[in-house]
């Protein structure tokens, strides 16, 4: 008998089954219900102390326009962003990880996470996370965005003046290391994707001060996760 | 109410063969009814994406993976490989029932994923391709676990005796 055989035959004949559709298919609407209402009032007393916030702000600022604070580039507009409660947490959630990391990326105080809308169409969702400073004339970001871990092999991003290698971690994990242009100011690339479905991409654009394997480690963090 | 009739249809008509996978990695239909629910309730959840994939099949399968190794890291199913696998002497009216415990036991003293290897390479039927897209590793990390797998197994089953006069000798 070949294990293909043996296989079969352990398996041939079933006791029968626990499972109940019908009484799965209601837990799952029962959890869905419950998460719906959690995050409806959560959302409200989010909102109520924003604009408890705000209206405090207001009266202080004597209506001068807002500044980025001390060293906190605003380097590229926004595009319009979420008003989902959900996603301003979890964008919270990220500015704590960026706040905790170390002085070798030279975050600025005041730099934060935002919600934007996908541009690429790359987030499942539709929306990405990202945080954008500058660390010794290099523009640095960080995109945190829900997608799928790509099934080929090779590397999408390749071209006359660009490497990329793909690597597997030993958890399952994808990653890409990308090099385009030479010289001074190279731009480099790392992404880390994983099998809870986040993706993280690290900028380094115009500078040589941060190297692939900084960046990957970066990218790596289990702080970007976007699950739980 | 949402209707689910599509992701129903998908859920009877796979469950058999999901549920008996997930027999093949727990090694108890107790704990294999337990994966396959936990893993219906994950798709049902994610049901409107997952349908529009266009292998629906491969990512049920990794979703009951991933839940069968996250439920073997919970501390209480940790389980606990012996170094040495029972072998006894049997009548040729239980030949059926040993074979079985015999390579359910084989199995059990497999690694997480070797074991995933095995069931998905020689149970479910998958190429190389497939199965490394189920693990998310690549296709030379399967053949190398499926070559090593298969070693453990030859090396165990030579040593299933053939009788119970074989096994007494």
């Amino acid at each position: 008998m070949n294990l293909q055989e043996m296989l079969k035959t352990a398996v041939a004949d079933p006791p029968p089954s626990d499972i109940d559709l019908d009484d799965l298919t209601q837990r799952v609407r029962r959890r869905q219900v419950s998460t719906r209402w959690a995050v409806g009032v959560g959302g409200l007393g989010l909102a109520v102390t924003v604009a408890v916030a705000a209206a405090g702000l207001t009266t202080l600022d004597d209506g001068a326009r807002h500044r980025p604070e001390n060293g906190a580039t605003q380097l590229v507009p926004r595009p319009p962003a979420s008003a989902d409660p959900r996603q301003e947490l979890m964008a919270a959630r990220l500015t704590v990880q960026l706040r905790e990391l170390g002085p070798e990326f030279g975050v600025p105080a005041g730099t934060v996470f935002a919600v934007e809308r996908g541009e690429w169409g790359a987030a499942s969702d539709g929306y990405w996370y990202v945080a954008r400073w500058s660390s010794g004339g290099v523009q640095l970001a960080i995109i945190v965005r829900r997608a799928l871990i790509p099934q080929e092999d090779g590397c999408a991003k390749n071209g006359p003046d660009m490497s990329c290698e793909r690597t597997e971690g030993a958890d399952g994990s994808v990653n890409y290391v990308v090099t385009e242009g030479a010289g001074a100011a190279p731009s480099r690339q790392a992404e880390n994707y994983r099998l809870d479905d986040t993706a993280v991409m690290v900028t380094a654009t115009g500078g040589t001060a941060f190297t692939v394997e900084q960046l990957l480690t970066l990218a790596q963090l289990p702080g970007w996760s976007l699950v739980g | 109410m949402p209707d689910d009739s599509d992701f129903r249809e998908y859920v009877t008509a796979r469950l058999d063969q999901l549920r008996r996978t997930a027999y093949l990695l727990c090694g108890d239909w107790h704990a294999a009814d337990d994966v396959t629910s936990t893993a219906i309730m994950k798709l049902m959840r994610h049901w409107r994406r997952i349908r529009e994939l266009e292998n629906v099949d491969s990512y049920a399968r990794q979703v009951l993976l991933r839940t069968w190794l996250d439920e073997r890291r919970r501390p209480w199913r940790r389980e606990w490989a012996t170094a040495v696998l029972p072998v006894r002497a049997v009548a040729a009216a239980d030949r059926v029932v040993d074979e079985r415990l015999a390579i359910m036991g084989h199995l059990a003293a497999l690694p997480a994923r070797r074991r995933a290897v095995i069931v998905l390479r020689f149970y479910d039927d998958l190429s190389v391709e497939e199965t490394a897209a189920v693990l998310g590793c690549s296709t030379g990390t399967v053949k190398s676990q499926t070559s090593r797998a298969l070693d453990t197994l030859r090396a165990a089953l030579v040593h299933v005796p053939e009788t119970a006069e074989e096994a007494a000798r």
